[in-house]
């Protein structure tokens, strides 16, 4: 596209990457968690294919790979909820109200991020190719 | 479309309108007394999880299923767009 | 609150509107949109209680927390069905997409002449 929107999205995307990961990693501190953050990297991801157009998205962000982590992440997510005693008693190590109050909300909630960025993501560069 | 089905979808829409602001803002449904489950929740979440977030304390501990019925059915919704507008994965040598 | 209800019965009834009487398909799909987002709102709003707070827990409100705070079950469950509309809408997408490929129009009475 133009060469002013392909300059200032070069300088904002890894600003949106960066606040959608800190929303996944605080989501037991504020509000938020795995599902706001994961549509915020993946509108990161959308804005940088949609400037530079389908063919130069394909060769940075596969399709298949996408996909192989999108995989992963279910089965993350589907063991710490099935085993999830053991992962409860690692909580409250460094006290009530910091970043390792909770591992176990934690984790799942960067699981389940990864999850929902990749199929918004694979959506996205799937529709974009019609 | 004709005269007579305008006026009878006109009496539909204002039905609907008047059934929902009738029924679910009547007291029977707003009431805090009766919400016996939102209480326990408020009160047992932070000893029961550690988490400061109630919300995300009942979507991934109380109610853990439901999150693990979601993300199956947003990885199959995924895995049909996948399908319907195809893509070659395995590449046959020949 | 009684202005969010309003709201919601308004958006219901432009959402059931848009559904039935376009003949675009892409424009019943974002009716159908619509009318998810008003049973989202409209669930959200039977729980709210009198000068309520987030249900979230800070270090000056872990006292008279239990009290004030707003019924945390109905924003849990609202979470799970928008990603549910999410996948709803994809596949939906991904149809009227076939079938413009099949009937060459996106008018649903043409799509009813046409029948192989």
């Amino acid at each position: 596209m133009d060469v002013i929107i392909r300059t200032v999205i070069k300088g904002i995307a890894p600003f949106i990457i960066l606040m959608g990961v800190a929303i996944m990693f605080h989501g037991h501190l504020t509000p938020g968690g795995s599902f706001p953050g994961g549509a915020m990297v993946a509108s990161g991801f959308a804005i940088i294919a949609v400037a530079f157009g389908a063919d130069e998205a394909e060769g940075k962000i596969s399709e298949k790979a996408v996909h192989m982590l999108e995989g992963l992440a279910i089965l993350v997510v589907a063991y710490v909820i099935l085993f999830e005693t053991f992962v409860r008693s690692y909580s409250g190590l460094f006290g009530l109200f910091g970043l390792w109050s909770s591992v176990e909300v934690m984790a799942l909630n960067v699981a389940g991020g990864i999850m929902v960025l990749g199929a918004l993501t694979l959506v996205v560069l799937l529709l974009l190719k019609e | 479309m004709k005269a007579p089905e305008k006026v009878l979808l006109a009496a539909c829409l204002i039905a609907i309108f008047v059934v929902i602001t009738g029924v679910f803002a009547s007291p029977l449904f707003m009431k805090w007394e009766n919400k016996k489950v939102a209480r326990y929740y408020n009160e047992n979440g932070l000893e029961a999880t550690g988490s400061s977030n109630i919300v995300s304390a009942i979507v991934w501990d109380f109610r853990g299923f439901d999150t693990m019925g979601e993300e199956t059915v947003l990885f199959a919704a995924a895995a049909g767009v996948l399908a319907i507008t195809g893509l070659n994965f395995v590449r046959r040598k020949k | 609150m009684i202005i969010t209800l309003i709201t919601a019965a308004l958006l219901a009834v432009m959402g059931a509107y848009c559904v039935v009487a376009k003949k675009n398909l892409l424009k019943k799909l974002i009716g159908l949109g619509i009318f998810t987002n008003f049973i989202h709102l409209m669930f959200i709003s039977m729980g709210y209680l009198e000068g309520g707070i987030a249900p979230i827990i800070t270090p000056e409100n872990i006292l008279s927390f239990p009290v004030r705070a707003v019924d945390p079950i109905p924003q849990a469950l609202v979470l799970t069905s928008i990603v549910v509309q999410l996948s709803v809408t994809a596949l939906a997408l991904s149809v009227t997409i076939l079938a413009y490929r099949h009937f060459k129009t996106l008018d649903t009475d043409k799509m009813r002449d046409l029948r192989d």
